[in-house]
């Protein structure tokens, strides 16, 4: 190896050394950290889509849903909205750069906000999901709205 | 070459010993036989309720409806003692082990407790109890205009 040999590898070695962030998508799963137990977050566990064919708007009572569901994550306007916020792992995030690397969990949030009139009845419910959803902005969104029936 | 063949057929056999989390002991039906059995339809009154359990974590529809937030946890584990357990899981990537979950299961059945959250998650006892649970359930109790149980149901809503 001669000495321009030797100068291009140390500029290489100087100057190409990035880093190398590589997605590894999952099936979402929940988020444990990649700790001992499977449940080590302060979120509720996923509510299957399956298991909300007994809510029919205008007919399902708010005492029906608490009881299929259990205690809502945020109650709004009054108990006239109901927010259930979970929390799934939609992958992994591999960071690798010279000398090392870490991976972490992408975390993919999810909410479920139903709404009911007056008399306790729903009168809508909606999912709202993203690894960039911010339940706590969607919260105060449908805070500050005059109407809560938001679709 | 029989001893090559053994040992073809030793590296070949080399597979992963699979256990399944156990159920058995965090299902509602189990959790209600062992803890809340005193809960009964049609009879059960409110005053009756809040005297065995205490107040309840959230009220609804004029208090009709009583939700009371439970957590399967050790029953003399202290919010320190999660902490500290918690802080030593996040520090080493410890992998679930579905024996130790099972084994902590079986414990929690016969020295358990369910731990009732009184307000919401925000302070900090709570908050390492939360995380240190073993599962999380509502109970959610329905009453008639005259204050006695109509209806009752316990959620399991973690894991």
């Amino acid at each position: 190896m001669n000495y321009w040999h030797v100068c291009v590898s140390i500029f290489a070695l100087l100057f190409f050394s990035g880093c190398i962030a590589l997605p590894i998508p999952t099936p979402e799963h929940h988020a444990n950290y990649l700790g001992e137990g499977p449940i080590n977050i302060p979120t509720r566990g996923r509510i299957e889509k399956e298991n909300l064919a007994f809510i029919v708007s205008g007919k399902t009572l708010k005492e029906e849903i608490i009881l299929h569901l259990g205690e809502p994550d945020a109650v709004l306007k009054k108990e006239m909205a109901f927010a259930y916020n979970w929390e799934m792992t939609a992958g992994y995030l591999l960071v690798a750069v010279p000398g090392g690397g870490a991976i972490g969990p992408i975390p993919r949030k999810h909410m479920l906000i139903i709404y009911f009139d007056d008399h306790n009845i729903v009168t809508s419910f909606a999912f709202k999901e993203g690894v960039f959803l911010s339940p706590e902005k969607e919260i105060k969104k449908i805070e500050g709205a005059a109407d809560p029936e938001i679709p | 070459m029989v001893s090559k063949f053994f040992l073809i057929l030793a590296v070949g056999c080399v597979g992963c010993a699979h256990i399944d989390l156990d159920e058995t002991y965090i299902k509602e039906s189990f959790i209600s036989s062992r803890w809340l059995e005193f809960i009964q339809d049609g009879a059960t009154t409110r005053e009756q309720v809040i005297q065995a359990l205490g107040r309840p974590t959230e009220v609804y529809v004029n208090r009709r409806i009583f939700l009371f937030r439970l957590l399967l946890v050790e029953q003399d584990f202290s919010a320190h003692n999660y902490k500290n357990r918690m802080s030593r899981m996040s520090a080493g990537y410890n992998f679930l082990d579905p024996a130790a979950v099972n084994k902590r299961r079986q414990h929690l059945s016969l020295q358990g407790s369910p731990f009732l959250v009184s307000g919401r998650a925000g302070d900090e006892k709570n908050y390492w109890k939360i995380l240190g649970r073993e599962a999380e359930y509502s109970l959610v109790l329905v009453f008639d205009e005259n204050g006695t149980l109509k209806t009752h149901n316990l959620v399991r809503v973690m894991p």
